[in-house]
């Protein structure tokens, strides 16, 4: 048990850290696409009438 | 006339209870609107395939051999040959996803980072609990709050209790309402839950939207190979959404597909739920282990929140820090409901739905890893 339990803290560590890289990543992009691409078109009104989706 | 009562006095008492498991799913999908469009499916499946000698399983025959029955053959085609039902959803749901607020203020993608940790401190307790990891990573996923990567990573890892996470998956979703105000007001103040945030939503361009999804996939992919299915439909359904130009596929994806593979995947799923292998002690746990999961999540995006306070100048309202789970929009409603709660004058919803997306890429993409890593380490 003691094993599978290293195992599991080992898959928190490294499952941690790749989640937070692509999302970090994934944060840089959205940082620059107002720098990169002007507002100049469609902006759509967000709003929370987006159906459920799960 | 004794072939008149083979069926019931061939009833087990494990099929007994499961038609009461399936009873009380339809009870709560019919009366108490918890996930109708899955716990309905699930709940009369379950009695479906109890059913002694039921035609809806694989059967066999005397002197024909072994039948073919339909909910087995979905189960067979449509989830375990190739997982095609819960990925193919997801075409359907980057449809109906608008990723504008999350564009439109970054920072709340990071939340969705944080609230996976549930994921991986349930997968622990698992295994403290006596389960293999390919089965503690599948109980873990329920963590991700996303019906359909729960039923996918239990699938591939070959999990001996897809029905039970299911269950417990799209339940606790269904009860968010319930579960995170609990484990918000643990870790937060009622100082805290006043945070107010101005909402200045920046325009967001058209640009940005149609590449969004793209560079999602490609980042995602390339860190995380295995999440390039989940991720990439997810994707691919949003960049459909987004072109503007496929209005009736958009619109087909958000609705008529969505419906058509939600009607079988629960009935599906039910063939996993045989009563030999769902009455038993571990399903007990499972369920025990999916709240913690939902409460994990929960505490782990607050507290992320509560850190990220201390470096920024303009605070966070803590709370939105456990929107960023995949439960959308209920998780959302919630968090405004708690800050409206703590001061009336305060709206936290576009922020939260911010919150809430980013937990929808990042549950798919937790999904993923988990895939990635969890047979490397068994293998």
């Amino acid at each position: 048990m003691w094993t599978v339990f290293k195992q599991s803290l080992e898959l928190m560590w490294k499952g941690m850290l790749a989640i937070f890289l692509v999302i970090f990543l994934i944060y840089l992009v959205l940082l620059l696409f107002p720098k990169v691409f002007k507002n100049n078109s469609s902006q759509k009104k967000s709003d929370d009438s987006t159906p459920e989706s799960n | 006339m004794s072939y008149l009562l083979d069926g019931v006095l061939a009833t087990t008492w494990q099929q007994l209870v499961m038609y009461l498991i399936g009873a009380l799913l339809i009870y709560l999908g019919i009366s108490k609107k918890l996930e109708p469009a899955l716990l309905l499916p699930l709940g009369f499946g379950a009695i479906l395939v109890n059913i002694p000698f039921s035609g809806a399983i694989n059967t066999i025959l005397p002197g024909i051999g072994e039948v073919n029955g339909i909910i087995d053959w979905l189960f067979d085609v449509g989830i375990q040959a190739s997982e095609a039902m819960p990925l193919l959803l997801f075409i359907g749901i980057g449809a109906m996803i608008d990723f504008g607020p999350l564009l439109s203020n970054p920072r709340l993608i990071l939340f969705g980072a944080a609230a996976q940790f549930g994921i991986f401190a349930t997968i622990s307790v698992a295994t403290l609990m006596g389960f293999p990891l390919k089965d503690a990573a599948s109980i873990g996923i329920i963590g991700a709050a996303d019906g359909p990567t729960s039923i996918l990573v239990s699938q591939v890892l070959k999990s001996d209790y897809m029905g039970a996470i299911a269950v417990a998956a799209y339940s606790y979703m269904a009860l968010v309402p319930i579960i995170q105000p609990f484990a918000i007001k643990l870790v937060t103040t009622k100082k805290e839950r006043q945070i107010k945030m101005p909402y200045n939503p920046k325009s967001v361009s058209r640009m940005a939207r149609l590449l969004f999804p793209i560079v999602v996939t490609l980042l995602a992919g390339y860190v995380a190979p295995a999440s390039v299915s989940l991720v990439g439909l997810l994707m691919f359904g949003n960049l459909i959404r987004e072109s503007l130009v496929l209005g009736s596929l958009s619109e087909t994806a958000q609705n008529a597909l969505v419906n058509l593979i939600t009607l079988l995947l629960g009935i599906t799923i039910a063939a996993s739920m045989k009563a030999e292998k769902f009455v038993r002690v571990e399903t007990m746990m499972i369920l025990l282990l999916g709240l913690l999961a939902f409460v994990f999540d929960s505490i782990a995006g607050v507290l992320f929140a509560k850190l990220m306070n201390l470096f920024t100048k303009n605070k966070v309202n803590p709370m939105i820090g456990a929107a960023g789970i995949s439960a959308f929009p209920m998780s959302a409603r919630v968090i405004q409901r708690l800050g409206q709660e703590a001061d009336p004058q305060n709206h936290l919803l576009m922020h939260a739905v911010g919150a809430n997306v980013a937990g929808q890429i990042a549950s798919v993409i937790a999904g993923g890893v988990v895939l990635g890593l969890v047979p490397t380490m068994i293998g």
